[in-house]
């Protein structure tokens, strides 16, 4: 099985995250690799850089200059590596990282709440994959990647956290006698505080990750079946008509 | 009253977790652990949650073994608890987790954090109820006819303020036997 990326001229985290769970579904369903063809040089080079293909359902044989290979600086504070989490250790760990590279690239007391309130995000979404996404009491897991870019004055950072699991609707399929048809529509209810968890104690995790993201002027994406539903800077709600598992979710801030 | 201390990082440890405290539902096998310590709890006796060492709870976590313990403690028991040491980071997401119950299930679980030494009252209080807790406060221990001789209001509506304030766990209430009857006094342990 091989994907032709000869149309893809960039790719950010979203974007990433996306492709391995692709590749991963693809793997899961016919047990074949997936093989990335035609891939441009500065993709090959991302995909390199963020450790695309270490995880072994999905190679290349493009070949990647040696510019790539030895221009590879590991300790960066500006990537995430894709990070495959599968315990809350995990998501201890990924937050721990992601702080280092906020306090370098957001330093100052001042933003001191702002760091903490996404680290905080980050462990809310990692979370919500490994206890929801299974639909089960199985743990779940999800794979992250965080970006920083600094090409203008105030750097903007980006991070994706995304699940192969049963998806929003579904879940809350299994707890409810009603939901919507739409996976956009529950997506934006789910925002709201509804919650799978029936003991009154659920529905705190993501209106605190859409109310946060509002209030640090960023942009919260979530996808999820055929929806998809963004809020802050560029509110959107679309429904697709394909349908993918698992559900993704994608936060980029700004310094203000 | 005994006050007795309880650092959250060793709950943590139980469970396998270090210094950052995540996952709902090991936030319940923390609050297993600590109710557990609660039902231990003389009459009277008050648990210190010391926070020390932990770097964040989650909104989630502190959700669990702070405001779940609150609604058991408010149900069940008549000892009380104080949050201590806890950072800025870990305050905030509790005053989220505060936030979102009253929201969502319009439901007020104030708690009680000392803050250097001092105890405060995060959450949602009425004015009244926190002015209240103001004057015991400051005095340790004080009865209803204290409160009505200081704001000046009748000694029935002074009792009142100091039930709920018992009600919600943010203050101790003793029985004690006078030359007058029965009456009760309140205390807070720090």
């Amino acid at each position: 099985m091989a994907f032709d990326m000869s149309n893809i001229t960039f790719i950010k985290p979203g974007g990433a995250i996306l492709l391995l769970l692709m590749c991963k579904q693809v793997w899961g369903k016919t047990l074949c690799k997936v093989r990335l063809d035609n891939l441009r040089f500065n993709v090959q080079s991302y995909l390199n850089r963020i450790d695309f293909f270490k995880n072994d359902f999905v190679y290349t044989n493009d070949r990647l200059s040696l510019w790539s290979k030895f221009g590879r600086n590991d300790r960066s504070l500006s990537v995430i590596e894709i990070t495959r989490i599968l315990n809350p250790m995990d998501v201890a760990k990924f937050r721990e990282t992601a702080k280092t590279i906020t306090n370098k690239w957001f330093p100052g007391d001042n933003l001191k709440p702002e760091r903490e309130k996404f680290s905080t995000m980050i462990m809310e979404i990692c979370n919500n994959s490994l206890e929801h996404s299974t639909g089960s009491e199985e743990m779940g897991e999800c794979y992250g990647l965080l970006q920083v870019y600094s090409h203008s004055e105030k750097p903007e950072i980006s991070v994706s956290i995304g699940d192969l699991g049963i998806g929003i609707r579904t879940h809350l399929k299994k707890k409810y006698s009603w939901v919507y048809n739409s996976d956009s529509a529950t997506i934006k209810k789910v925002l709201e505080g509804l919650s799978g968890r029936l003991d009154g104690t659920g529905g705190m995790g993501i209106p605190f990750i859409k109310n946060t993201t509002v209030e640090l002027k960023g942009t919260l994406i979530i996808r999820s079946g055929r929806g998809i539903v963004s809020v802050g800077n560029m509110a959107k709600t679309s429904e697709f008509d394909g349908s993918f598992p698992g559900t993704q979710y994608q936060i980029i801030l700004n310094e203000k | 009253m005994t006050i007795q201390r309880l650092k959250i990082i060793n709950v943590g440890n139980e469970i396998g977790l270090e210094k950052t405290m995540t996952f709902r539902p090991y936030g319940k096998q923390a609050k297993t652990i600590i109710l557990n310590r609660i039902n231990e709890l003389l009459p009277n006796d008050c648990l210190d949650m010391d926070f020390s060492g932990i770097e964040i709870c989650d909104v989630s976590f502190v959700d669990e073994i702070i405001v779940e313990v609150q609604l058991f403690l408010r149900n069940n028991k008549e000892n009380l608890f104080y949050v201590s040491n806890i950072n800025e980071a870990t305050l905030e997401n509790l005053e989220a987790a505060l936030f979102y119950r009253e929201k969502k299930n319009n439901e007020r679980v104030p708690i009680l954090v000392n803050r250097e030494g001092e105890l405060v009252v995060v959450g949602t209080l009425e004015p009244n109820l926190h002015e209240t807790f103001k004057q015991l406060a400051k005095t340790k221990e004080i009865t209803a006819r204290d409160i009505a001789e200081l704001n000046d209001i009748a000694i029935n509506s002074a009792s009142n303020r100091l039930k709920k304030l018992f009600d919600l766990r943010l203050v101790l209430r003793q029985e004690r036997i006078t030359l007058n009857g029965k009456d009760h006094i309140y205390q807070v342990p720090i």
